[in-house]
């Protein structure tokens, strides 16, 4: 009887409390998304979207039209729910710039899509924007995290929501990173490069495949241009990649896709901050190549 | 599997159920219940130190019988020292071996002599300080004739094991715990309820408190060089605050499971911040070690007998312990030792008695004097707790070199109001419960439902939305 009692007040209390989050996250999903701008200003007809190879090395103050809209570590799960919500709220948006790197497509870096640390920092961002197949996909691998980035998203998005920021001008949802220095030196004298793990480069992506695809496809159903850029990494780095699974992984599922290869922009030392990463001073000049380019093909 | 965690909110219910819808009947299958849910508990960590759990137990439960059944003064006495060798070779070897090894290193190299010692590559067996007390307590009560050793050794093994205290604490004597695994248990709604509540709290410690405050305290002590003499000083605040929340948090949480299956175990902790001195505090603090030590080992040394001399060496003799006991590191001995010379003066003055009560018993607030008591034996346990943080001795003088220097008076570079006002939160809580048990358990008696159930549900919100970033126990590394 007592035991009865006790079971019935303890689901009485989690009942309240849970209804009380979904009450909350309801609410606050709503306000994120209504009370929220995400618009840019009109001059801006094209948008960079991608990880951190393509948030260091393209600065768009050299590239006319154009937002670099990237952000280190994104998985193609967060840049699709970010894709989506940037061009509905700015139809002027054409062309998307879409960085798609060997690594990119690699099983390896699936985990970006689900390990907790991403989770909580990129679900609980476009937690509002995701779909049910989104919730079932990252609950399959990480379940904690998932409840954990729910709880964050329902405070982010009402202190977002409070504020009534515009969260494209604020930076929430990534842009170019200026790098200032060159560890490539350093890096040289430690043997880093025998220490990176080229055999991730032979093991293809399925989730990040599988979004790119969805990237693809929301595109091409919206008539956007969508094009995919290649960063330059370090030659020596380059060379050590098996890029036969990379190409073909693109010319089997993305065989009439156009794709902007950089890696051949002639680039010294101190372009790079490390292996893969541009710095100033090499976004610099890779940005202007890609605004020549862009003016060559018309875009 | 640790308590803050979503498995351990799975297994808690699924354990509870059983033991009270299932095996409600019968106290001998509940235990067995207990035993296994405790392996398995314990599994979850590393399934593999499981069998060294089980070998412990076994050590123990055996030479206790040998013991009972031995007539002759020698044999007793053989049983006893076997079983009290291999369980503290089992702890040196797997917590203090690398220690010794890597302190005979430096002092050979200080003579010009460089070898290459053979160093352990196991992580440490977790809660192996704790079941090797309980055990040690064990055997020591039977060889003095407190206690007959326990023939069922289900019901030993869960002495041993049972899963709220296996890992940290709190380090339980066979004398208080055996008999009440030994009876049978009915279900009583206000003790649950009382359970949950301080598991709640304990949660709240932990989740909220220690862990937001170990993401400030950990950039102070990881990069000390880089802070201001402020910003150190509220690093080594925020630790402070930290190192309670987690370990009184698991205490708490602890406790409050164990009550919801109607075993009532030690108090750990009595809100030690409270304390006017540092003899009150160790009165307050970890306080089922602290009389672990003065049972089974001042006491044997001759306590308080012989005079004065003699009980400040054996003092001396338990901060040192008690120091080592946390860890093979100087910088728990420094920490020991620390403590021991802020209890001498109070231990030679014969006042180390003085505060045996709650502070401001039946007022809101406390004398001058009494605030001014608190506060530097508070400061007192912050700069010791500095050595207990630091990763070496030169790094404990260097963050201590870095908090006395001119930008001490300085306003700290980061200053994380959202967590400040956690910690005052919290400290006006613990402050209005604490001549209680924990915290809130005042709250059911003297307040009505409705206030109650609300301060319930703030904790429960402030909780899951002040999370800080999930980090292990502290305690379980000892």
């Amino acid at each position: 009887m007592q035991l009865n009692r006790f079971l019935t007040n303890i689901i009485r209390f989690l009942m309240i409390v849970f209804v009380s989050l979904l009450v909350w996250d309801g609410l606050s999903k709503y306000a994120v998304r209504h009370f929220c701008s995400y618009e840019m200003e009109k001059k801006y007809e094209a948008i960079i979207l991608g990880h951190s190879q393509t948030e260091h090395a393209l600065d768009d103050q050299y590239l006319p039209g154009v937002k670099n809209l990237c952000n280190g570590g994104e998985a193609y799960l967060y840049t699709y729910q970010k894709l989506k919500l940037i061009t509905a709220a700015n139809p002027q948006i054409k062309t998307v710039y879409l960085s798609v790197a060997p690594n990119q497509l690699t099983a390896k870096l699936d985990e970006w899509a689900i390990d907790t640390k991403n989770v909580n920092s990129y679900f609980s961002k476009y937690a509002f924007m995701m779909e049910v197949s989104d919730y079932q996909l990252v609950a399959s691998h990480n379940f904690e995290a998932l409840l954990n980035a729910e709880i964050v998203a329902i405070k982010n998005n009402a202190k977002a929501a409070v504020k009534r920021q515009n969260r494209v001008s604020n930076g929430d949802l990534g842009g170019y990173m200026a790098a200032q220095v060159s560890k490539l030196d350093s890096l040289e004298q430690q043997h880093h490069l025998d220490k990176e793990d080229f055999q991730q480069f032979t093991k293809p992506s399925v989730i990040n495949l599988a979004y790119l695809k969805k990237i693809v496809a929301y595109c091409h159903q919206h008539s956007i241009q969508l094009v995919f850029v290649k960063m330059p990494v370090y030659a020596r780095y380059n060379s050590r990649i098996n890029q036969s699974v990379y190409h073909s992984l693109l010319k089997e599922n993305f065989p009439n896709q156009k794709l902007w290869d950089f890696q051949q922009v002639v680039l010294d030392k101190n372009d790079f901050r490390d292996y893969t990463h541009l710095n100033s001073s090499g976004a610099k000049k890779v940005s202007r190549i890609f605004a020549q380019r862009m003016l060559h093909s018309k875009i | 599997m640790l308590f803050n965690s979503l498995g351990f909110l799975l297994f808690l219910p699924i354990v509870f159920l059983l033991y009270w819808k299932v095996f409600a009947a019968d106290y001998r299958k509940q235990n067995l219940l207990l035993l296994v849910s405790s392996y398995f508990f314990y599994a979850c960590w590393d399934w593999r130190f499981l069998f060294l759990l089980f070998f412990s137990t076994f050590l123990d439960y055996f030479t206790g019988l040998k013991m009972c059944q031995s007539q002759a003064p020698q044999r007793r006495k053989f049983w006893f020292w076997l079983s009290i060798g291999i369980n503290l070779g089992f702890l040196g070897f797997f917590k203090y071996y690398n220690f010794f090894a890597l302190s005979f290193q430096e002092l050979l190299g200080g003579f010009g002599l460089h070898t290459d010692i053979w160093l352990l590559k196991v992580i440490l067996p977790v809660g192996i300080s704790f079941y090797t007390f309980h055990g040690l307590s064990y055997v020591i009560d039977i060889y003095y004739g407190r206690i007959k050793a326990e023939r069922n050794f289900v019901d030993y093994a869960v002495f041993v094991s049972y899963f709220p205290l296996l890992v940290a604490g709190p380090i339980e004597r066979a004398t208080h715990l055996l008999p009440q695994i030994q009876r049978s248990r009915s279900f009583d709604y206000e003790k649950a309820v009382d359970g949950l509540t301080q598991m709640l709290w304990g949660m709240f410690k932990k989740v909220v408190i220690a862990d937001n405050c170990a993401e400030y305290a950990n950039m102070m002590f990881n990069h000390t060089g880089q802070h201001s003499g402020s910003d150190l000083l509220l690093g080594a605040f925020f630790f402070t605050f930290q190192i309670y929340g987690d370990f009184s948090g698991y205490s708490d949480i602890a406790l409050g499971v164990s009550r919801m299956f109607g075993v009532e175990l030690l108090r750990n902790f009595s809100f030690p911040y409270f304390s006017r001195d540092i003899a009150e505090f160790w009165r307050r603090w970890h306080i089922s070690l602290s009389t672990w030590f003065r049972d089974y080992l001042y006491i044997p040394l001759g306590g308080s007998r012989g005079g004065k001399a003699m009980q400040v060496r054996n003092t001396l003799i338990i901060f040192l312990v008690s120091g080592f006991w946390h860890g093979a590191n100087w910088t728990f001995i420094v920490w020991g030792l620390l403590n021991a010379l802020y209890f001498m003066p109070l231990l030679l003055l014969g006042s180390n008695r003085n505060y045996l009560g709650t502070v401001a018993e039946g007022r809101w607030l406390p004398s001058l004097r009494e605030a001014w008591a608190m506060g530097t034996t508070f400061l007192l346990t912050v700069l010791a707790w500095i050595f207990f943080r630091a990763d070496s001795l030169t790094h404990a003088f260097h963050y201590l070199g870095g908090v006395f220097s001119k930008s001490l008076l300085t306003i700290p570079s980061v200053l994380p109001f959202a967590i400040i006002g956690l910690v005052i939160f919290f400290v006006g809580v613990e402050w209005l419960g604490r001549s209680h048990q924990y915290a809130l358990q005042g709250l059911r008696s003297s307040t009505p439902k409705w206030f109650q159930k609300s301060v319930y549900f703030l904790i429960m919100f402030l909780l899951l939305f002040n999370m800080g970033k999930e980090q292990q126990f502290i305690y379980f590394q000892f």
